[in-house]
């Protein structure tokens, strides 16, 4: 048998796993073999040196910093999921806002329009409001009211009203961001 | 169901003191294991911590069948793993603009010789040496005593692979070292002192 193969049974026999048998066979090849003798030596000797080195152990008050850990990775996360919440929220706003200028721009310019979108663009504004609560159906009753009477006035102030909330979500938007940990 | 079954139960919950007791029933092995794996106390510290993030956010998904401590030790293995890899690439990279410094890694750093005892340095320094995973099934073989069978399922191998690698990894710290006796006298060693007596203690 060669000396490489001397070398595995050396390792097995390390761990505790030699049947009685090979630990024999060991023993008597040790005895007669300089090289192996040698390379046992050392073996076992690493291996007594590496069980009698203790554990490592933390500096006190681990547990303690992993709580800590745990309530700031918790932190990071609502924050993310309110910032997502309010990206969102930006978006539709927008795009209410951009819908609502369109509208009342093609009503006040082109009054053939007029009907077909009350009927079919205001109908289906209706149907989401009336999902949302009282402010909803409040806020309903003041468009409807701008877009049955059109003017050029109440043009410009329903955009400049739709700006400035588009502008204070966004504004809020990068406050959040701002607030995120890297 | 005994205590740590409880403990898991509820930590699972979002019960964070619960879970506080698994941190401090198994602070030492993860750390000694992410010490042992990466080389330094700050890392093991930063890796010790975020095993136990991870084993919070996945403990949903521990399967009581298996062994608590199996499991997080898992956790923490495959942590340290990919840290060594990230490391290993970063390096790699800074090596393309910059050379190396003139220390090896293998080293102790500062900070650890002044932390830890002259023969836990050279612990550290000689397992340094070893691949990743090999000093894996050494650290788990020797610190937290597994079985062939446990390391096995810990590091997702067989257990002819856990042998093999055990064997290579002996070898290699064997020839670390011999190479460090070639190069300075070492105050006591087996082939000096009572080469006879450690053979027959250990066999």
């Amino acid at each position: 048998m060669q000396c490489s193969r001397w070398d595995e049974l050396m390792s097995l026999s390390l761990d505790g796993v030699l049947s009685s048998d090979q630990q024999q066979q060991l023993q008597a090849h040790l005895a007669d073999c300089q090289t192996c003798r040698e390379q046992w030596a050392l073996a076992s000797w690493l291996s007594l040196r590496l069980k009698a080195e203790p554990p490592a152990a933390p500096a006190p008050d681990f547990a303690a910093r992993v709580t800590a850990r745990l309530a700031q990775r918790e932190t990071r996360r609502r924050r993310l999921y309110s910032t997502v919440g309010i990206c969102i929220a930006s978006v539709g706003l927008w795009t209410v806002a951009a819908v609502g200028v369109l509208v009342l721009f093609a009503l006040l310019f082109e009054p053939a329009l007029q009907a077909v979108l009350v009927d079919i663009g205001l109908s289906l504004l209706s149907s989401a409001l009336a999902i949302l609560s009282v402010l909803g159906r409040a806020l309903w009753t003041v468009v409807y009211a701008l877009v049955t009477r059109p003017t050029v006035l109440l043009l410009v102030g329903y955009a400049l009203l739709a700006v400035v909330l588009a502008g204070f979500w966004t504004r809020v938007v990068f406050r959040r961001w701002g607030q995120l940990p890297e | 169901m005994d205590a740590e079954g409880q403990w898991v139960m509820a930590a699972a919950r979002g019960d964070q003191r619960a879970f506080a007791h698994l941190v401090e029933a198994y602070q030492i092995p993860v750390y000694n294991l992410c010490y042992r794996m990466l080389g330094n106390p700050g890392d093991a510290e930063d890796a010790a911590q975020e095993t136990f993030v991870r084993v919070y956010t996945h403990l949903r998904s521990y399967n009581p069948q298996q062994k608590l401590s199996s499991w997080i030790l898992a956790v923490a293995s495959h942590y340290c793993i990919d840290r060594l890899r990230r490391q290993h690439i970063k390096l790699l990279s800074l090596d393309e603009v910059m050379p190396l410094p003139a220390a090896s890694q293998g080293e102790p750093q500062p900070e650890d010789s002044a932390m830890e005892g002259e023969t836990r340095a050279e612990i550290q320094s000689l397992l340094q040496t070893l691949p990743a995973e090999y000093r894996l099934v050494i650290a788990l073989r020797y610190w937290q005593d597994l079985s062939y069978e446990e390391i096995a399922q810990v590091v997702g191998s067989t257990e002819s692979a856990v042998k093999s690698r055990l064997h290579r990894a002996r070898e290699i710290l064997a020839d670390g070292v011999r190479s460090r006796w070639a190069m300075e006298a070492m105050p006591e060693g087996p082939l000096r002192n009572g080469k006879r007596v450690m053979t027959n203690a250990v066999l």
